[in-house]
């Protein structure tokens, strides 16, 4: 659903209603509503990582709370650059990057008093530290403002499995910020506009050749492929790009986003030729 | 002589295993704990694990890694792999203690004729890294090598094998998930590990479990053992987290007739109705004995 960007075919939804796709396990969970005028808009991990950070990022601020803790936000190269911009710009708050797969997102929250981390495909959750909820538990309140404000921070302690992503208690805790935001879905969706982006597959003689760094989002080797992206990017505004080995066949997984969609698929056509190029499939 | 022959008095597995109580009549809700006799003979222990090892025939030509999300492939070349995963989850509740594992037997979001198997550490997280490797070693290891690399990985990591082992496990809704199981549960009493099947559930209620299992009675305590106590304490914190809001409208949640579907519908029995300051919700896509349509135009 996610790839093909619609919904499925039995949501009988009305527009602007609010829904949500579980996986097979239910440990993933996006949501998608249908936009009058632009038609079908996906809320994926990245929305409610923004969502959730924005919320308690809020709360811990009316709670008197936000300079003792620290609040922050895990992502992999892949979220949207526009989401990674709003966390750091409009709420104010630290992202960190790692390589994809959940248990490095998972590990690197750990080290926030209140990490959030969701993958893009809607795999993630919030962990709190136990210095967090000490705080919660003992801050005495000034107000019955703050005293609102610490109740619902320790209902989010047990709302949320810290244990790993929960699509269940993930949708609660979607619907419950909603609420307390009075946000229709059109609302959530307006806070920040995702760059256009392109994924492309390259195939490759050897994927091996291929080494990254920096939460996979540089090439080491082949040596000086990564100045030549670095200098295909730096043409583009808001240009983004990397290349990565694909972890079950010779291929390599090309991502660009940039401020437009001619743009970002001009820019990720630019980065696949050059990765075909070094990959070459010699005869 | 029976070395390692008796059982402490204070590890008898009838009083570990609590009766699990009955969510509902439903058959999709109901959780067993099972309470067979643990054999903990370690003098007999290698030919136990060879035994059922030969029951659980590795396929030749193929070999296996654990990843991201445990070992995930098509269902009829993954018995010999869950068997295994079974051996593993001995060694690393051993190795800490005799804390419990969780072991999760789902293929997420692949298709219905596959499926996957993936174990959970003790506070609900993810196996450690290196435990990842261990997995992929055993599970490749020729049917006849399984004992000599288990008692290898067991002198390496120094794990007394007189120490208890204990697992919990679940499924998804997947056909070929009971013969899994099956293999498992040879791997279980081959090691001598107490066990409760928790049958059906979604991933993050075995997580949830698991950090039960291991944190009571203690100040971490993370809730009542059981799926209930999940429902209450997901029930109890979403109506105290909307205290004074309101939802506007409903949300249609597709559960892609995965087992989110009836847990979903369970959990929301617990909830609050959108009209007493909750969520209305409705369902779609919930059937979950129609095998072929698990994930149909989901990913």
């Amino acid at each position: 659903m996610k790839t093909k960007q619609r919904a499925p075919p039995s949501s009988k939804a009305g527009n602007n209603d609010r829904c949500c796709s579980l996986d097979g396990d239910a440990d993933r969970i996006i949501y998608y509503f249908n936009d009058p005028d632009h038609g079908f808009r996906l809320l994926d991990g990245d929305r409610i990582a923004t969502l959730a950070a924005s919320f308690i990022g809020d709360l811990a601020r009316e709670a008197g709370l936000a300079e003792e803790l620290k609040i922050g936000v895990v992502q992999t190269a892949y979220a949207n650059g526009a989401s990674t911009k709003y966390v750091t710009k409009a709420l104010n708050l630290p992202v960190v990057c790692t390589q994809t797969g959940v248990k490095w997102l998972h590990h690197a929250a750990t080290k926030f008093d209140v990490g959030v981390y969701f993958e893009a495909n809607g795999h993630g959750t919030v962990v709190f530290s136990q210095q967090a909820l000490k705080a919660f538990a003992s801050k005495e309140p000034q107000s019955p403002a703050q005293a609102n404000a610490l109740e619902t921070l320790r209902a989010l302690t047990d709302l949320i499995n810290q244990t790993v992503g929960d699509a269940l208690s993930d949708m609660l805790l979607v619907e419950t910020i909603l609420a307390h935001k009075s946000w229709t879905p059109k609302e959530w969706d307006l806070t920040y506009t995702d760059l256009p982006n392109r994924l492309v597959r390259v195939e490759v003689s050897d994927r091996n050749m291929f080494k990254t760094t920096d939460a996979e989002r540089k090439l080491i080797e082949p040596q000086g492929t990564q100045a030549q992206i670095d200098s295909l990017v730096a043409k583009f505004k808001d240009g983004r790009s990397f290349a990565r080995a694909s972890g079950t066949e010779d291929a390599m997984r090309v991502y660009a986003e940039a401020a437009t969609r001619s743009e970002a698929d001009d820019l990720a056509s630019k980065v696949a030729s050059l990765i075909k190029q070094e990959g070459n499939i010699k005869s | 002589m029976a070395l390692g022959n008796k059982t402490p008095k204070h590890q008898n597995p009838q009083v570990l295993q609590k009766p699990k109580p009955l969510v509902d009549n439903h058959t999709l809700y109901i959780t067993f704990s099972l309470s067979i006799p643990i054999d903990r003979n370690i003098a007999t222990m290698e030919s136990r694990v060879l035994q059922a090892a030969k029951k659980h025939p590795k396929p030749a030509d193929r070999s296996f890694q654990y990843g991201t999300a445990g070992f995930r492939m098509k269902a009829n070349l993954l018995d010999s792999v869950v068997f295994r995963v079974g051996l593993v989850a001995a060694l690393r509740s051993r190795k800490l203690g005799g804390q419990t594992i969780g072991i999760m037997v789902t293929a997420s979001h692949n298709p219905p004729e596959d499926n996957g198997v993936k174990l959970v550490d003790p506070m609900g997280e993810m196996l450690e890294n290196s435990w990842e490797a261990y997995s992929t070693e055993l599970a490749n290891a020729r049917d006849e090598d399984v004992w000599k690399v288990y008692s290898k990985l067991e002198k390496e990591l120094k794990i007394n094998p007189e120490t208890p082992a204990r697992a919990i496990y679940a499924r998804d809704t997947r056909p070929s998930g009971p013969k899994l199981i099956a293999a498992l549960i040879d791997a279980l009493v081959a090691t001598g590990t107490e066990y409760t099947d928790y049958k059906l559930l979604t991933t993050p209620q075995l997580h949830y479990l698991t950090r039960c299992t291991n944190t009571e009675g203690t100040p971490q305590s993370y809730g009542e053992i059981s799926e209930k106590g999940y429902y209450e304490k997901l029930g109890s914190a979403f109506t105290r987290a909307m205290r004074g809001k309101k939802t506007v409208g409903s949300v249609t949640v597709d559960c892609a007739n995965g087992v989110g579907g009836p847990k979903l519908a369970e959990l929301i029995k617990y909830l609050p109705k959108g009209s007493d300051g909750g969520v209305e919700i409705k369902i779609i896509n919930d059937d979950v004995l129609k095998a072929e349509v698990l994930n149909h135009e989901v990913r």
